[in-house]
């Protein structure tokens, strides 16, 4: 089935896992613009893909202090948030009663919509972005968190071994064996993190805020701007990918 | 050092929400923060009480009706576009990268699109649901479908089965683990859709009952609906992950 | 009574599972002196791999004392550095950390017990030399066979020098031909370097072959049989197999492992 011939060269790679995706992306536009025309449908109502392209260009300086808002809230707050489930993550691992104490706790804080706390904590902290990155890191920490202590409580309990037979300290444990064995875990978490750190940080956008591409997306369709709303979208779609992209990136180093 | 793990379990946690719940209680007593900030405790639970048959119960079963509506379409609806796309290479090779960037997407950013199209009809809400959701579930039942050990298939072969059949029996059993990965983000996209759609559709709901209450300044009513809110969400969670340790069993 | 070199007096140890409790070593003495190469065989679940993880401290007994060149192991007394070093394991996968190259690996013990890694670079390289690995150092554990891995596995378990050296199965994975060739390097490595050896196998050739004294293992519960000191000579090679003597040792040892299966069918 598989083409071994195409998996050599990286050029031909790069097509074979690229081009699909972009032809079936390019082929859900042309469906969108046809219906569009096809249908009479108003611009005011939907935009079609091509104004949406000439919008994208055009607003790009308009949208660029909301873009960049958006952009380091949103990245802001993940990068805390891995960090910050990371570290509960190596505390739980380590003391059982602590594991007991937090873990229900901390699926409970992934399951509350930290889009209901905005407007509370918008009261005490304002219309900033301090309140958007909370509520990213409440949102996001969790899944981090519960996806690395999975991964370093079921260490490989052969490579756990020989740590003990050399007598390794818990430091020395950690660094050498448990960190490096459970990494994919903690990868699987920080990918699903950063899909809660944009859905939290757009939503608390259009919930409450002055600043970014959320509030944008209302503002144009106040005004009827269609195409504009969908060109925000299009821009926060771009730094989904992004985040991912680079995640995905970084896992790939590890080769193991 | 033998604790009882099971009462430990059951315990700990109780224990540590009733220091917070003590502890939300002094700092509010101590700093005497304005109830319109931050309430106490007691306010909340007596707002929680005093509103529960007028304006709490209602909004509930709205949320509640969004939620499992919308969780109930998405669950087949992603599972069924994971298991198509799954019998074709190329079909994976396009779709997944397309859901990523779906499942990316923050469907709350349609809501003002679609209120052009619907105005502010209940089912928009429960689309917004359905599409914050189906991804997620599509693209773990995907991942799960397409590591497939070589040997197990194989095995199916021999026995000369179709591929239905080896595909309800091989490769749907043995992806479990990541299809309920996909369930529960589900569970949690979940809510926070049905939240932000409540508050950005209104008509109902405790998304709406919230951002309602904190314009009027009833902070004590908004963290009520909170509560009941979070509840809401871990109550789902809870109920997928009973389902997936009864059928995870060999986990 | 006086002590030998290791002394295992009267271990019990019993595993506590969530239902239930398994007796895993009943009542067993156990001696080694310094310079021996011993052997432990016996059935599967007899409990020989726990015995060399209490004398490595990896697991601690429930009942009886162990005492390892002088020092009894007590559960509240952490081993000194000097008493770890002293010890050697070898697991029966080669146990290889994937994230680390071989040589990383061969020169993990000495970054855990905190030594200047440059001076063991010589001796880090010798060994891979000897085991005809040095061209693969820098390698990664994914990238050789299961044999190499397997050599890795045990000069790891010796770059510090250790004076007890414990090998749970260390061969058992692996192919007749490249098993014999590394039994005959781990001999010469044992001449060589006068280490205590404790193997721990199921293949009683293997066992008579390579060492001076074996002991006879039964499960359920674990406990030793017999105590059989094997009288071939210092010199051990591949062709004392198709000696009478040789086959004579594989029998009695045989018989008495048979004698326990036959037990446990009636």
């Amino acid at each position: 089935m598989e083409n071994y011939a195409l998996k050599n060269k990286p050029i031909m790679r790069l097509l074979s896992t690229g081009l699909p995706p972009v032809v079936l992306i390019i082929i859900l536009l042309a469906v969108w613009q046809i219906a569009c025309i096809a249908g009479n449908i108003p611009k005011w109502m939907l935009a079609r893909p091509t104004d949406v392209g000439v919008a994208l260009t055009a607003d790009f300086k308009e949208l660029l202090p909301d873009i960049l808002s958006t952009y380091i809230n949103i990245i802001v707050g993940f990068l805390l948030a891995v960090a910050i489930g990371l570290v509960i993550a190596v505390l739980i691992s380590s003391f059982s009663l602590l594991s007991a104490a937090l873990t229900p706790l901390i699926i409970a804080l992934c399951c509350i919509p930290m889009v209901t706390l905005v407007p509370m904590m918008m009261l005490v902290l304002g219309t900033g972005p301090d309140v958007k990155i909370i509520a990213i890191i409440i949102q996001a920490f969790p899944l981090v968190n519960l996806n690395s202590v999975v991964a370093f409580i079921n260490v490989n309990p052969e490579r756990l071994e020989l740590m003990k037979s050399l007598k390794a300290n818990k430091v020395q444990t950690f660094t050498q064996c448990i960190f490096p064995d459970g990494i994919h875990g903690v990868f699987t978490g920080i990918r699903l993190a950063s899909i809660m750190a944009m859905v939290t940080g757009v939503a608390s956008e259009i919930v409450g805020g002055k600043a970014g591409l959320g509030s944008r997306i209302i503002y144009f369709i106040n005004f009827s701007k269609t195409a504009d709303a969908f060109s925000c979208i299009v821009y926060i779609a771009v730094l989904g990918i992004l985040i991912y992209g680079i995640i995905s990136i970084v896992e790939r180093q590890i080769k193991w | 050092m033998k604790i009882n793990s099971k009462a430990v379990n059951i315990c700990a946690p109780i224990i540590v929400i009733i220091l917070l719940i003590i502890l939300w209680q002094i700092i509010c007593t101590v700093t005497n923060i304005s109830f319109h900030v931050l309430p106490k405790p007691g306010e909340v639970g007596t707002a929680l009480v005093e509103n529960f048959r007028g304006t709490i119960l209602l909004d509930t079963m709205a949320s509640v009706k969004v939620m499992l509506i919308g969780y109930c379409i998405a669950v087949p609806l992603g599972f069924v576009i994971a298991a198509i796309s799954s019998q074709f290479t190329l079909a994976v090779r396009s779709i997944m990268p397309v859901l990523i960037i779906l499942m990316l997407t923050p469907m709350a950013t349609l809501v003002p699109i679609f209120k052009l199209f619907w105005g502010v009809d209940p089912t928009l809400k429960i689309l917004i649901v359905v599409l914050q959701c189906t991804p997620v579930i599509a693209v773990n039942s995907l991942s799960g479908f397409i590591y497939v050990p070589e040997a197990k298939k194989e095995l199916m072969r021999a026995l000369g089965c179709r591929k239905w059949e080896s595909f309800f029996r091989v490769t749907v059993p043995n992806a479990m683990p990541q299809i309920f990965t996909g369930l529960k983000l589900g569970c949690i996209l979940c809510t926070i859709a049905a939240m932000s759609a409540d508050i950005s559709v209104g008509q109902g709901g405790l998304g709406y009952r919230i951002q309602v209450a904190s314009s009027l300044s009833a902070t004590d009513l908004a963290y009520a609906a909170i509560v009941v809110a979070a509840i809401l969400g871990v109550a789902l969670y809870m109920i997928v992950s009973v389902i997936e340790s009864r059928i995870v069993t060999w986990k | 009574m006086e002590k030998s070199y290791i002394s295992i007096e009267n271990v019990s140890k019993v595993f506590q599972t969530r239902k239930h409790s398994i007796a895993a070593l009943k009542d067993i003495s156990m001696r080694f002196e310094k310079g021996e190469f011993v052997s432990i065989v016996g059935p599967s679940g007899c409990g020989k791999s726990t015995i060399i993880r209490m004398v490595d401290d990896i697991i601690k007994p429930t009942e009886g004392s162990i005492t390892v060149d002088g020092f009894t192991y007590d559960n509240n007394v952490p081993l000194s550095s000097e008493q770890i070093q002293k010890l050697g394991f070898i697991f029966q996968i080669p146990n290889l950390y994937p994230w680390f190259t071989v040589k990383e690996n061969v020169m993990l013990p000495l970054k855990i017990y905190g030594k200047d890694l440059k001076e063991y670079d010589e001796r880090a390289n010798s060994l891979l030399d000897g085991v005809g690995m040095l061209e693969y150092a820098n390698a990664y554990p994914a990238e050789i066979s299961g044999g190499m891995s397997q050599r890795i596995g045990v000069i790891r378990g010796m770059i510090h020098s250790p004076d007890i050296l414990m090998m749970d199965e260390p061969y058992g994975a692996l192919d007749e031909s490249t098993r014999e060739t590394l039994n005959m390097e781990l001999l010469k490595i044992w001449k060589d370097t006068g280490t205590t050896i404790i193997f721990i196998t199921h293949n009683v050739e293997e066992a008579v072959l390579l060492s001076e004294r074996v002991y006879v293992m039964e499960s359920h519960p674990g406990r030793v049989i017999a105590d059989i000191k094997i009288d071939l000579g210092e010199e051990r090679t591949l062709d004392l197999i198709g000696e009478e003597r040789f086959g004579e040792y594989c029998t009695e040892i045989e018989n008495l492992i048979g004698k326990i299966e036959l037990a446990k069918i009636k």
